[in-house]
C-alpha cells in the first residue's frame, strides 16, 4: 500500500504511541494540502495493542483503506492476518475496490480480530 | 463386513423386528472400532425402574450421535399431543462419538424434549463433565420418562442406577443442589445436573444446570421439575475405546497447539470480547430491541470485565481454551455476586435492559443461576416488563413496587426474582412469550420471539442472514441452531450484510454445519482446530471410530436438520411460524451506526423463499417427500 498516504505521516520513533501526536504533526505538515479525517476504532483485543479505544487520523485526500491498514500495522505492529477492517459498516472485502477503496472525510473504520461463533 | 451389513439390513426390514432389543450388540457395533459404548439407559421415574437398550448401527451411520440421535428418539416417541409438562413427555440425552474422547473440548452432549417455552420440539447442547461421565459409565445416552411421586434424584455409577429421596432438597438453588448431588454419589469428580426453584415452580424459561454449564434455552428445567427430578449425578470409570490411539494422540497435540493461538482471544476475554464489536456493527439489542446501539457499551465490555470483575477462567472437560470467565463483584450494592458472565448474558441483562453496570449483570446472572433461569430468555423477559412499565401498560402494582425502568440494575435483578418466584407480573411472564401472547395478544408489538423462543443478543436488522437464522432455527429464535451468520456476512467478502440474495444457502450451510457439530459431541469453539468446517477435512472421525464419516458430515447435518423440521411440521409448524415479530419487520432502526435500516416483511419473505428452495421444502415450509428420500430418512423413519 502507500499510495495516497501523505508524506511524513508517521511520527519519529519514541512518540508514536502518544495519542494525538501523529494527528497534530500530520496537520502541521499538510496544512497547505487537502486533508481528510477518518475515525479509527480499535475493538476488543486490538485495544490491548493500541492502548486507545479510538483516534482521529488525518490523511491526504485520495488516501485509500489500505493506507489505514498500513498505518495501523506500522504504528502498532499488529500483524495483518490477525485483524479485520470494516469501513462504514461493511467489511473491507465487501467494497468493490477492497483495500483500494478511496476514503472520504468522516469515514469510520473499525479494526478488530476476526470474529467467530461460540 | 458387507455381508454382515446386508444381513442386518434384511432384519431391519422385518415388520415385527424391534431392532434395539433383538440384535446382537457386538455384531452391530463391529462397524465401529471405537467411540460408541453401544448402550442407552432408559429410566422410568414412575415405576423407579430402568432398562438398557442397544444403539442402532444404521441410525448411527445416518445421524452420527448427539443431536441427530436425540432427534430420532424424539421423532419415535413424542407425539404432537404430548403436554411438555405432562408425565408423557420425555427427555432424551445423547452423547456424540467424540464426547469424552481424549481430544479438545469433547465435552458436549445433547438433549431433546418437548419445550415448555415453545410447546414444540427442543434441542439443546451442553458442556461440563456430565456427557463424558455418562459415556464412561457405559452409556451413549439416557432417556428420562414418567413422573416420580415425590422429589427424587438419581445416581449412576458405572451403570448402576440408584433412586434417592430429594424431598428435603426442595427449594434448594441449582448450585447448592449440585453440591448435594456430589455428596450423594460420593465422588469428588462426577457429572452433575440439577434444577433450581424456578423449575420446581414450572417456570417455562427454567434451565438445567450441568456442572455450572447449562441446557439453557427452551425451559428443559421445567420438564425435569414436572417429573419431580431434582438432579442426576453420574460417575464412570470405563475407558472409551478409540480405533487408533496413536493417531488420536497426534491429533490432540496438533489441535491443542493450534488452539493456543487461534483461540487465544477466547482464553483472554471469553465471548465478552464481542460486546464492543457487535455494538459498533449496530446490532446490539438495546431497551428491548427498541434500538441497536448502546451508548455505554464500554462500561459492560470485555475490558471492563477483565479489569474489575474477572477472577479466573473456567474450563469444560478436556478444554485447553477455557472461555468461561468467572466474575465476582468486589464492591457496591451487588458485592459478593459471582457468575460466569458471557456474551449473550451481558447483552440481554445489560444493554437490552438498558443496564450499564457490569456488577448488576453479574448479580443478575448469579440470581438466574440460583433460581435456574435461562439468562437469554430471562433478559428478554425483564426487558419486556420494563417496556410495558415505561409505556404505562403495567404499574407498580404489577411489579410489586419495583420501579421497572430501563437502566436500573437493581430493577433488573429484582424482576428476575419476581419471575423465578412467580410473583406479580412475574407469574404471567414465567409462562414464556407464547404464554404471554396467549393472554395478552395486544402486547405483541413488544415481544421479540419466534415460535415462542425469544431472540439472542443480536438484532437481525444488523445482519439480514441473522433474520433468517431466527426465523428458521428449529427451536425458535436461536443464534446457534439457527446459524451464526455474522462472520460470513461481515468477513468473508462473499455476502453483503444487508443483501437478500444468497442468504438462504448461507444460512442452510451454517445450520447443517452446526447440526453435525452438535451430533459429534464437541464444542463449536474448538471445531476449527479439527477442521470441522463446512468443508470438513482430516482423519479425526476415522481415528476415533474406525469409520470414515468425514466426507458425509455436511450431508448428515442436513439430514438432522430435515428430520427436525419433519418433527416441527408434524407439530403444526408452517411458514407463518417462521415470520419475525413486527418490531423487526415494521420499525426502522432509530439510532446508532445502522440508523434508518429497515427489513420489511416482503424482503424477509424473499429470503425465506430462497431458503425453502435450498432446503427442499415447499412454499409453506413443509418438507417434500423427495427431500425425505434424498436425505435417506425414509430408511429409518416409520
Amino acid at each position: 500500500m502507500g499510495n495516497g498516504m501523505a508524506e511524513n505521516v508517521f511520527p519519529v520513533p519514541g512518540v508514536e504511541n502518544i495519542p494525538g501526536v501523529y494527528q497534530n504533526r500530520m496537520k502541521t505538515a499538510q496544512k497547505n494540502t487537502s486533508v481528510i479525517t477518518v475515525t479509527v476504532k480499535y475493538l476488543s483485543v486490538l485495544r490491548d495493542k493500541t492502548g486507545i479505544r479510538q483516534e482521529e487520523v488525518s490523511l491526504s485526500e485520495k488516501s485509500v483503506l489500505g493506507d489505514v491498514a498500513d498505518f495501523v500495522h506500522r504504528k502498532y505492529k499488529v500483524p495483518d492476518p490477525l485483524i479485520m477492517f470494516v469501513l462504514n459498516g461493511r467489511g473491507w472485502n465487501q467494497h468493490p475496490d477492497r483495500l483500494a477503496t478511496t476514503l472520504k472525510n468522516g469515514d469510520t473504520i473499525l479494526i478488530f480480530p476476526p470474529v467467530s461463533g461460540g | 463386513m458387507a455381508g454382515m451389513f446386508l444381513e442386518i439390513c434384511k432384519r431391519l426390514q422385518h415388520p415385527d423386528t424391534k431392532y434395539s432389543d433383538k440384535f446382537n450388540m457386538e455384531e452391530l457395533m463391529e462397524a465401529f472400532k471405537g467411540a460408541y459404548m453401544g448402550k442407552v439407559l432408559r429410566v422410568d421415574l414412575s415405576s423407579k425402574k430402568h432398562s438398557v437398550e442397544n444403539l442402532n448401527e444404521e441410525e448411527v451411520k445416518l445421524l452420527l450421535g448427539g443431536r441427530g440421535l436425540a432427534a430420532k428418539k424424539y421423532y419415535d416417541e413424542i407425539s404432537p399431543d404430548v403436554d411438555p409438562l405432562g408425565p408423557e413427555n420425555k427427555v432424551f440425552f445423547m452423547t456424540g462419538p467424540l464426547t469424552g474422547v481424549k481430544l479438545p473440548s469433547t465435552t458436549k452432549f445433547q438433549l431433546s424434549t418437548k419445550s415448555p417455552e415453545t410447546g414444540m420440539y427442543l434441542c439443546s447442547n451442553c458442556g461440563g463433565d456430565f456427557g463424558p461421565q455418562l459415556k464412561r459409565s457405559g452409556f451413549d445416552g439416557m432417556i428420562i420418562e414418567g413422573k416420580a411421586p415425590d422429589w427424587i434424584y438419581l445416581t449412576i455409577k458405572d451403570g448402576e442406577v440408584v433412586f434417592g429421596d430429594a424431598s428435603s432438597w426442595k427449594g434448594l438453588d441449582s448450585n447448592a443442589t449440585l453440591q448435594k448431588l456430589r455428596e450423594a454419589i460420593g465422588e469428588k469428580r462426577a457429572g452433575l445436573m440439577s434444577i433450581g426453584p424456578a423449575a420446581e415452580r414450572l417456570v417455562r424459561i427454567s434451565y438445567i444446570n450441568v456442572d455450572t454449564r447449562a441446557f439453557g434455552r427452551g425451559g428443559p428445567g421445567a420438564v425435569l421439575g414436572s417429573k419431580k427430578l431434582k438432579g442426576i449425578a453420574v460417575k464412570g470409570t470405563n475407558v472409551i475405546p478409540v480405533a487408533d490411539e496413536d493417531r488420536v494422540l497426534r491429533i490432540w497435540k496438533e489441535a491443542v497447539k493450534d488452539l493456543r493461538t487461534s483461540r487465544a482471544n477466547h482464553t483472554k476475554y471469553g465471548t465478552a470480547q464481542y460486546i464492543e464489536a457487535i455494538n459498533e456493527f449496530g446490532c446490539m439489542p438495546t431497551n428491548n430491541f427498541q434500538t441497536t446501539y448502546f451508548e455505554n457499551a464500554h462500561l459492560v465490555d470485555a475490558h471492563t470485565m477483565k479489569e474489575k470483575y474477572y477472577v479466573k477462567n473456567y474450563h469444560c472437560f478436556n478444554c485447553p481454551v477455557g472461555c468461561g470467565m468467572v466474575c465476582e463483584v468486589k464492591d457496591g450494592p451487588f458485592k459478593g455476586a459471582r457468575a460466569r458472565t458471557e456474551y449473550e448474558t451481558i447483552g440481554m441483562l445489560g444493554p437490552d435492559c438498558g443496564v450499564d453496570d457490569f456488577g448488576a449483570i453479574v448479580a443478575g446472572n448469579d440470581l438466574c443461576d440460583s433460581l435456574g433461569i435461562d439468562t437469554i430468555s430471562g433478559g428478554n423477559a425483564v426487558a419486556l416488563i420494563m417496556e410495558l412499565y415505561e409505556r404505562g401498560l403495567i404499574t407498580k402494582e404489577d411489579t410489586e413496587g419495583i420501579e421497572a425502568k430501563f437502566g436500573s440494575g437493581t430493577a433488573m435483578v429484582e424482576l428476575i426474582r419476581l419471575i423465578g418466584e412467580r410473583r406479580g407480573i412475574g407469574d404471567l411472564i414465567a409462562e414464556g412469550m407464547k404464554g404471554v401472547l396467549a393472554k395478552k395478544p395486544e402486547w405483541s408489538p413488544y415481544i421479540l420471539a419466534v415460535k415462542g423462543m425469544p431472540f439472542a443478543a443480536y438484532d437481525p436488522r444488523g445482519f439480514y442472514g441473522n433474520a433468517l437464522t431466527y426465523g428458521t432455527s428449529n427451536r425458535g429464535a436461536c443464534h446457534n441452531v439457527g446459524g451464526w451468520t455474522i462472520r460470513a456476512e461481515l468477513q468473508s467478502g462473499a455476502y453483503d450484510r444487508f443483501a437478500l440474495k444468497g442468504k438462504g444457502l448461507l444460512v442452510k450451510t451454517i445450520q447443517d454445519n452446526r447440526a453435525y457439530v452438535d451430533s459429534l459431541g464437541i464444542c463449536t469453539v474448538v471445531r476449527g482446530s479439527m477442521s470441522f468446517s463446512d468443508n470438513p477435512q482430516g482423519d479425526v472421525l476415522e481415528a476415533v471410530t474406525g469409520y470414515d464419516f468425514t466426507s458425509k458430515l455436511l450431508e448428515i447435518g442436513s439430514r438432522v436438520y430435515t428430520l427436525e423440521r419433519l418433527i416441527l411440521n408434524r407439530e403444526g409448524i408452517r411458514r407463518e411460524n417462521d415470520i419475525l415479530p413486527e418490531r423487526i419487520l415494521k420499525e426502522a432502526v432509530p439510532s446508532g451506526p445502522i440508523k434508518g435500516q429497515v427489513l420489511t416483511e416482503d424482503m424477509y419473505r424473499e429470503m425465506l423463499d430462497e431458503y425453502y428452495n435450498e432446503r427442499g421444502w415447499d412454499s409453506d415450509g413443509v418438507v417434500l417427500d423427495e427431500t425425505v428420500n434424498r436425505a435417506r430418512l425414509n430408511e429409518i423413519l416409520t
